[in-house]
């Protein structure tokens, strides 16, 4: 039945045409309601409870989208350019999203002079003369709740601070906001040195233009570089072709299902269309290779339709298992990834996992059909004989070499440098800060540098403070505690600014005193309230609630690394409780930092998904090799990739992002492909020999090539991911690279030194051997044997066919070897001196050389086939191997032939009863 | 009105002669109310921007002291809201000085802030502002400028005193009729202005009926408006005078509303006396609210609901 599953493409070549079209026009529907989203709520859990919080603070305290417009002039302060300003001013608070603006015109300032306090606007409008101008400028820098925050301490520079009133389902909202405000930054350009914006929306306009120019690069590209490695390794048009067909195929089904069911094109999906070719195609070149290798042992005197035909079917036959099983592997990984709670990463996730699954399908049921109708016949990969030419043979006779000669050392060096790259990769960190995603040298990270330099960072989050007592922030002592926060604050060192109601309030107090050298808190609860007359509403409704029950603190900031800014943060979060007391609830939130402290849910998503994908991985391993330890030692080579990949992130400072995060899961898919395809073909290859060496051998002979080929092609592929214009998505690109030349180390060097220490069974060949049951039901050998474990020891002993005359044991040999006949007939027969006494014909179910299979001893008579005849043989010292991996088909196989032996033993002393009696 | 239909009125005979009478008598006085009302309005029609401020102000700034209990409102662009009680006493000196005293009485951290402003010739408008909890002085200029508002109120200093008509132009606009009621519609501008280039500083809205400002929107130097003030609760005081119990601010741009409610209004010069708008008796807590029998003589205040026995309150302009 699963052969007939494999087979359907070829079997129902019509129906599969059928399908595949009707499927791809159905999914072609869903590509016009494809949408982009880069919004940064994707990067939040969606069960975050920080979010009602935050919103429920954003609410209160005003939102934290905002963006800031850094002008620059060494000669800011003149009645022109603050003309400029001010008309700028009014033309952002005219764009309906604005929802606040606050910048040199709207900022309260008091101004303590001569006995005479100054409570009024910096500036209500551009002054008329210098003189007013360099006044406004001094008073600016009088102020340390403008300095930092809106002017420079030199003055050169001044910040206008745009809050956004989001629009949500607008997909269009964040790029009409920036090319507003490019509009405008762009019209005052020419006035001053420098004048750039910062903010989510310039973030998100970017994000979608860098991913729209990732989409249209990456995939090509990907392309290209698939057509020319497989043009270089298979040496084939259609070789290239047939990889090529399939991808966009998958890449239209897969993109229409996500029009379909809503799922937006995120910063990760860009890597789709190169992830399908690349990954998509490693299935293609397995198949095509290995229809090279049939064409290469095929009879070359067949007609050329013939002879692709007879290939094709014995590709499928052949690699058909190690497809599904390297197709359902690579799925795994990506569908482990589903369970973050990241919404990209899930959307993501959901995406590629359907884009493996649906090459994968549409590989099994087109493929066979391309090779069986167009396959190519000349074959420049394998010779008749089977063997390799070219580059992948190079690498693997390296390989081979290395593995004869010294394969402890080999073993003990992968031991030793995995613990290193276990230890490097201890000093791995997360991140998930969007402004991570972008490279250093981009302009946007540059301008957001800059303005942490000259002002402060364009990213904050707040500190509320809730007493539950109206006018608590009347009280000295809370105005103190807030105070001590941001005392605290200063001393981490870690970011820019903070300010709260104390910064206001020792301000007016420090006016009021006329005493610059003292910022010191007013002491009675009167005199906060009558300071607080001072300030209009719209001054203070960042700092504190209407009922003045809460007091939020605004902390600015430049931290790209959300580890660096977790540490910090959960340091405030431990203090915070000292300084403030038990009365006090505090929070500590904003959408940025919602957005980097989802990255420890990241470092958590990696584990759960490497955990469970391993452990699927595990058990279907164990399902198709039938035993745990085949299951286990099938991941070792899977492993070693991801340990050292996880060991070069941290060597190279690589942080764990949404990108870097689902390599490993993926990688460990791909990388157990070749993995699956070594250890099928070497189960395959031991069931016709027991030099267990040999069949490691040519097993590589045979593999390396597909392999080499799809791994260099896959890293080829991932490198493409190097000119993303993310750097998250070009570090997952290196880092897949990597591990996938990692993976051909581990399958080349490390799978064969392990294989030769097991003989695993396939769960699929248990079920599909096809043995006379009578004979097996009769065999003594087999009795009280399920039919399960009957199949199982028929697959742990070799099967080996002899003609008629061949000779199966030869008298007077010694051998350890035991027979049970299956099929057509022997004759056991006795040489003594000149004449041959003939002692039994044996039928099949019948068992023979048992004696020499327990103690090692001559050969007592020859066994010769008199028919065609193929037996299985029982080695002993084999079964003796085995008997680790499967105890109980050994244990029972033992007893049964201490059971055959005792039958013998006792006919023999009943024969010699007999023939003593005669006697 | 009122005196016309005196002087019209006719003693009754009987009935048919009555009838004719008033046949003609009706004729009559719809004959001279029309010849009335077309001379008002061609009156009207006649004014200039200046003279119907003239009118404004002489119909309805005629007394020179007056005290009032207000409740004051803030309300934020998120529509929370802040109540503070104040009294406020103006007292004018001479047409063009005067003083007048904000005292706030709630909430209770902030009772006896005083802000005192004085008007000196020529239009020199000063203001101090008193703590009482930073200590005994009065701090001068609370504002550079008499537009910017005042200790978090929506209101500058200036939208609560009377324009000095000299330092501005007043150019009157096409007339606009609202609902029912028809406006004088007067831009103004400094005195200086180039009124066909420059926008203008306010707008004001003159009842044509009663030359009552009922809103008055101001401007931005881009002319750009920005606050609008409009007075609520009309109610006449007697002869050509009326008062609004209620006046709403709203701050365009920042979305703030402040609203001043009078609760009580006297016209008395002994509620407003002259040691008042002094540092010494802000100092000596003399601004603590008087005991309620003592602070409302029933002769000369306002009701509950801003009613004014203008009769009485007539006298003390004298």
């Amino acid at each position: 039945m699963f052969t007939r599953l494999l087979m359907l493409g070829l079997n129902r070549q019509l129906a599969s045409i059928s399908f595949l079209l009707a499927v791809t026009l159905l999914l072609l529907t869903g590509l016009p309601r494809l949408s982009i989203d880069t919004g940064l709520d994707s990067l939040i859990p969606a069960n975050d409870p920080a979010r009602l919080i935050y919103e429920r603070i954003s609410g209160e305290f005003g939102t934290d989208n905002r963006t800031i417009i850094y002008i620059r002039d060494a000669n800011l302060w003149t009645p022109k350019k603050l003309a400029v300003l001010e008309s700028l001013h009014h033309k952002l608070a005219g764009l309906d999203y604005v929802s606040r603006v606050d910048d040199l015109f709207t900022l309260h300032t008091i101004r303590g002079k001569d006995g005479k306090v100054d409570s009024r606007p910096l500036l209500r409008e551009a002054p008329k003369d210098n003189e007013t101008a360099l006044q406004v400028r001094e008073d600016a820098l009088s102020n340390p709740l403008i300095v930092d925050n809106f002017v420079s301490p030199d003055a050169t520079v001044t910040a206008i601070i745009v809050s956004i009133r989001e629009v949500r389902n607008d997909n269009n909202f964040n790029a009409r906001v920036n090319d507003d405000l490019n509009r405008l930054v762009a019209s005052i350009q020419t006035t001053f040195e420098e004048v750039v914006q910062v903010g989510s929306p310039r973030i998100n306009t970017e994000l979608k233009t860098s991913l729209t120019a990732d989409f249209k690069l990456l995939g090509p590209l990907s392309a290209f570089v698939l057509v020319i490695s497989i043009l270089f390794f298979l040496r084939s048009g259609l070789a290239a072709l047939i990889p090529l067909i399939t991808s966009v195929v998958s890449i239209l089904w897969t993109f229409g299902l996500m029009g379909l069911l809503g799922i937006p094109v995120n910063i990760l999906s860009t890597m789709l269309p190169s992830l399908i070719i690349v990954i998509g195609s490693t299935e293609d070149t397995h198949l095509i290779a290995s229809y090279f290798h049939e064409l290469a042992l095929g009879k070359t005197r067949d007609s050329s339709k013939s002879r692709r035909q007879i290939a094709t079917r014995l590709t499928l036959k052949r690699m058909g298992l190690p497809l599904v099983l390297t197709i359902m592997t690579t799925v795994l990984g990506f569908a482990s990834n589903i369970f973050s709670s990241i919404g990209l990463i899930q959307d993501f996730a959901i995406a590629s996992t359907f884009a493996i699954l649906a090459n994968g399908i549409i590989t099994l049921l087109l493929v066979p059909i391309l090779l069986y109708h167009f396959g190519p016949i000349k074959n420049r990969v394998y010779q008749s004989s089977g063997e390799t030419k070219g580059i992948a043979t190079l690498v693997t006779d390296a390989f081979k070499f290395s593995q004869s000669k010294f394969p402890r050392f080999i073993l003990l060096a992968t031991a030793a440098l995995c613990i290193f790259f276990i230890y490097a990769a201890s000093k791995l960190h997360v991140t998930n800060d969007p402004l991570s995603y972008f490279p250093e040298h981009r302009p946007l990270i540059q301008d957001a540098k800059r303005i942490h330099e000259d002002l402060s960072g364009i990213k904050l989050f707040f500190i509320t403070l809730d007493t539950g007592k109206e006018k608590a922030f009347q009280s000295p002592e809370n105005i103190r505690k807030l105070a001590s926060i941001q005392a605290f604050i200063k001393r981490q060192g870690a970011f820019d600014r903070s300010i709260s109601l104390a910064d206001y309030l020792a301000f007016v107090n420090r006016e009021f005193r006329q005493d610059r050298n003292r910022l010191d808190l007013p002491e009675s609860r009167e005199l906060i309230s009558q300071y607080l007359l001072f300030f209009h509403r719209s001054d203070l409704e960042s700092y504190v609630s209407h009922d003045l029950s809460r007091a939020n603190i605004v902390v600015r900031h430049n931290i790209n690394d959300s580890h660096t800014l977790n540490q910090y943060v959960r340091e405030l979060e431990v203090t915070l409780p000292h300084i403030v007391g038990g009365d006090i609830k505090t929070t500590i939130v904003s959408e940025n930092l919602m957005i980097n402290q989802a990255a420890e849910s990241l470092m958590i998503a990696q584990v759960k998904s490497l955990s469970l994908l391993l452990f699927a991985i595990f058990l279907i391993m164990s399902a198709m090799y039938t035993s745990f330890k085949g299951g286990l030692i099938a991941l070792v080579p899977a492993v070693i990739p991801i340990v050292l990949m996880f060991g070069t992130m941290g060597l190279l400072d690589i942080p764990l992002n949404p990108g870097t995060a689902m390599v490993a899961v993926i990688a460990i898919g791909i990388a157990i492909d070749g993995t699956i395809h070594l250890l099928s073909r070497y189960n395959e290859l031991c069931r016709r020999t027991d030099d267990y060496l040999k069949a490691v051998s040519i097993t590589v002979h045979e593999e390396s090539t597909p392999l080499v080929t799809a791994s260099l092609s896959l890293a080829f592929g991932f490198g493409v991911l190097l000119l993303s214009n993310f750097t998250v998505v070009a570090q997952f690109g290196a880092l897949a690279a990597a591990t996938m030349l990692f993976s051909i180390y581990a399958n080349l060097l490390i799978t064969p030194l392990i294989m030769t220490h097991v003989r695993l069974v396939g769960l699929h060949q248990i079920l599909t051997i096809s043995v006379d049951s009578e004979v097996l039901d009769n065999s003594p050998l087999f009795a009280d044997m399920s039919n399960y474990q009957r199949r199982k020891a028929i697959l742990i002993s070799e099967l080996n066919e002899f003609e008629a005359g061949d000779k199966l044991i030869e008298q007077g040999t010694s051998g350890r070897n035991m027979y049970l006949l299956l099929s057509g007939e022997v004759e056991v027969i006795r040489h003594n001196a000149d004449e041959s006494l003939h002692l039994a014909t044996l039928k099949p179910g019948q068992v023979f050389g048992e004696i020499g299979f327990i103690r090692e001893t001559l050969r007592t008579a020859d066994v010769q086939a008199s028919t065609p005849v193929s037996v299985l043989r029982f080695d002993y010292d084999k079964l003796k191997k085995d008997l680790k991996l499967f105890p109980n088909i050994i244990a029972k196989l033992n007893f049964n032939i201490s059971c055959i032996l005792g039958e013998r033993l006792a006919d023999a002393v009943e024969a010699m009863s007999q023939k003593s009696g005669n006697s | 009105m009122a005196n016309w239909q005196n002087l019209l009125r006719r003693p009754s005979g009987n009935l048919k002669k009555n009838n004719i009478l008033n046949t003609l008598h009706t004729f009559l006085i719809t004959g001279l109310l029309l010849f009335a009302g077309s001379n008002t309005a061609l009156a009207k029609d006649s004014l200039t921007g200046r003279e119907i401020m003239e009118e404004v102000y002489q119909r309805h700034e005629q007394f020179p002291y007056i005290y009032e209990e207000q409740v004051m409102v803030l309300i934020d662009s998120s529509g929370n809201r802040d109540t503070r009680k104040l009294r406020r006493y103006s007292r004018l000196d001479s047409a063009d000085s005067g003083r007048y005293l904000l005292l706030f009485d709630h909430p209770p951290e902030v009772r006896g802030v005083g802000l005192l402003t004085t008007i000196q010739p020529p239009e020199n408008i000063q203001a101090s502002i008193y703590l009482p909890a930073y200590g005994p002085q009065l701090i001068k200029s609370v504002g550079q400028n008499q537009a910017d508002t005042f200790l978090g109120t929506d209101f500058s200093v200036s939208d609560l005193l009377p324009e000095p008509l000299g330092k501005y132009y007043f150019k009157r606009l096409q007339d606009e009729r609202v609902g029912e009621v028809d406006y004088f519609i007067l831009d103004m501008y400094g005195k200086q202005a180039d009124t066909d280039n420059e926008p203008p500083l306010k707008r004001h809205y003159v009842r044509q009926d009663i030359y009552y400002i009922t809103r008055t929107d101001s401007f931005d130097r881009h002319g750009r408006l920005h606050k609008r003030q409009t007075h609520h609760d009309m109610k006449p005081l007697g002869g050509s005078m009326w008062r609004a119990d209620m006046v709403l601010m709203e701050d365009l741009k920042a979305k703030h509303q402040s609203l001043i409610k009078i609760s009580r209004r006297v016209f008395s010069r002994d509620y407003v006396p002259e040691e008042l708008f002094t540092l010494e008796w802000l100092v000596n807590n003399q601004h603590m609210p008087l005991p309620e029998k003592e602070a409302a003589p029933p002769d000369t205040s306002t009701g509950s609901h801003g009613e004014v026995n203008i009769s009485q309150a007539m006298e003390t302009t004298n």
